[in-house]
């Protein structure tokens, strides 16, 4: 058998496309596959610094809008628990024609900085700082939520008293631990005793065996001033005050601070029964207790306060605890 | 024989360079990758699975398209979030991708459950995008780096009635998804083979003259 003279360049050429099409086949490109994110080193914070600043905005023009309106159907939109109730309360007294006292805080929530808590699952909450409102005092705003469906609520306002600094904490994007109510890991006393202590020491004054753990405070010397005055009132008449300041379950916040401690927040319910002297007449109630008993006169009222407060509570050994806001007012009064 | 071998890296190299410059020209792969899922039935919400939103290039381009008449939601969150904000929903997950990239489709995953709630009212979303008949959201790859244990796209109405019959998503597909792996090192060895045939046949060609 012969071979021709043209049998090696068949062959070569063979060969070359063999090669080329073997490249050609071997290297398909191929579709990217899907590499499933590592797990979190650490429990992640519950929004991110921009989500929180959006939150902060949509909540403060829900607020505003309501505010506007002076329309409580308004608010469960965006504000619950006290904020809701003091809110409520401030329209049914304006639309009364009397002059509520006001929250204290601002309508349009202008944010300073946040504290972000690392927390799994719901509910969740975070604290934001924020410009000064009506009482030209800056507002810590507490923002919660009740599940993965249901936005973050305003749920409370206090105003920063005056001459306080909060407790450092870390930055927005690092987070906060959160401190549960009744961890006292490095603490003078578990967030929810703290409260509870607080309320005390308001209800007795300088009486409350706690009332050396706190520093004093301007909420607390108002509230002793107006109690002391209304009791001078009522006694010189013959008649009677009595009030009590107690937690209400399952409010208590806290998140741990740069220096070990917490800063905790709280809701408390101040009751106050003021009653006048036995067979006398009725006496004129304050325009705002008018408007929320829906009576001008009375001879016993009882005015039912929500408050809100947030306490620096310091590391073991580190000192008193010091409250750092509050906020309060009357949400329901019943006269006779 | 060294002639025969010449040539035949001559003409080898000759090819290897042709079909790797057509590789990186009129043969190159599509640049971007579109896939899409259409579904009669997809539940409450069509939902990604975490890492896909950062399958190739620097973003994410989504679509969510449903009747004319339909409210819709696009949204991404991180997909802790998301997993409680859909509990027992009914529910089809875009797993990933399959097929090439001249036709790719999704790898889905239906899960039967329950209707949801409105999405636009939950504060979980670090972006979202809603729009009558259909939405548009593009997720930047480099949003998703902060964000602890990743994060995903969902696709729903108004949370109760039926997702949005279509989600289709677009990357710019980069590196080695982007050129055909075989054109560069095909265009690299013809050179070479073409370079050292010439040699050949030029060297074989004086000897066999002389």
């Amino acid at each position: 058998m012969t071979r021709s003279p043209s049998a090696p360049r068949t062959t070569a050429l063979r060969g070359a496309a063999a090669l080329a099409a073997t490249a050609l086949l071997a290297g398909c490109a191929s579709l990217p596959a899907v590499t499933t994110p590592a797990a979190p080193r650490r429990t992640p914070v519950v929004v991110e610094p921009a989500q929180a600043e959006r939150i902060v905005a949509a909540a403060s023009q829900s607020l505003l809008t309501a505010d506007t309106a002076g329309d409580p159907s308004l608010l469960p939109a965006r504000t619950q628990g006290p904020e809701r109730d003091l809110r409520a309360a401030a329209f049914a007294v304006r639309a009364a024609g009397a002059q509520p006292a006001g929250t204290g805080a601002a309508d349009e929530l202008g944010p300073l900085t946040s504290m972000l808590p690392r927390q799994e699952g719901w509910p969740r909450f975070f604290l934001t700082v924020t410009d000064p409102g009506a009482d030209e005092k800056p507002s810590l705003v507490v923002l919660r939520s009740e599940s993965a469906r249901e936005p973050y609520r305003i749920w409370g306002t206090p105003s920063l008293l005056p001459g306080v600094s909060l407790p450092a904490t870390d930055a927005p994007a690092a987070g906060v631990d959160v401190v549960a109510a009744d961890e006292d890991t490095n603490l003078v006393a578990a967030p929810q005793a703290v409260a509870e202590r607080y309320a005390d020491v308001l209800t007795k004054g300088g009486a409350s065996a706690f009332a050396p753990q706190f520093a004093d405070d301007a909420y607390r010397g108002e509230v002793a001033a107006s109690a002391a005055a209304q009791t001078a009132a009522l006694t010189a008449s013959g008649g009677t005050l009595t009030q009590t300041h107690a937690l209400e379950p399952g409010t208590v916040l806290a998140v741990r601070t740069r220096d070990g401690g917490a800063l905790v927040v709280a809701a408390l319910r101040w009751e106050s029964t003021s009653t006048g002297p036995a067979g006398g007449r009725p006496g004129t109630l304050d325009p705002v207790l008018a408007a929320l008993a829906g009576r001008a006169q009375a001879t016993t009222a009882t005015v039912v306060r929500e408050e809100v407060v947030a306490f620096a509570v310091p590391p073991t050994d580190g000192g008193p605890v010091r409250l750092l806001a509050a906020e309060s007012g009357p949400v329901s009064v019943t006269a006779a | 024989m060294k002639r025969v071998l010449a040539w035949f890296l001559l003409l080898a190299g000759l090819g290897c360079a042709v079909a790797g410059t057509l590789l990186l020209t009129v043969l190159a792969p599509p640049d971007r990758l579109v896939v899409s899922e259409t579904s009669r039935d997809p539940g409450t919400a069509v939902v990604t699975a975490p890492g896909l939103l950062e399958l190739t290039g620097p973003d994410a381009a989504l679509r969510a398209t449903g009747s004319a008449d339909q409210d819709v939601f696009l949204g991404v969150a991180r997909a802790s979030d998301v997993a409680a904000w859909l509990g027992d929903t009914s529910r089809t997950e875009l797993t990933g991708v399959r097929g090439d990239l001249d036709a790719p489709s999704f790898r889905t995953r239906r899960t039967e459950g329950g209707p949801a709630a409105d999405p636009r009212a939950a504060d979980i979303w670090l972006a979202t995008a809603t729009g009558r008949g259909s939405a548009t959201l593009t997720w930047p790859r480099s949003s998703a780096a902060d964000v602890e244990g990743g994060v995903v796209a969902l696709a729903a109405t108004d949370g109760t009635a039926a997702a949005p019959a279509t989600v289709a998503a677009t990357w710019v597909l980069q590196g080695d998804e982007a050129e055909h792996p075989a054109a560069v090192p095909l265009v690299a060895a013809g050179v070479v083979a073409l370079l050292l045939g010439a040699v050949g046949v030029l060297l074989t060609g004086r000897r066999t003259s002389s």
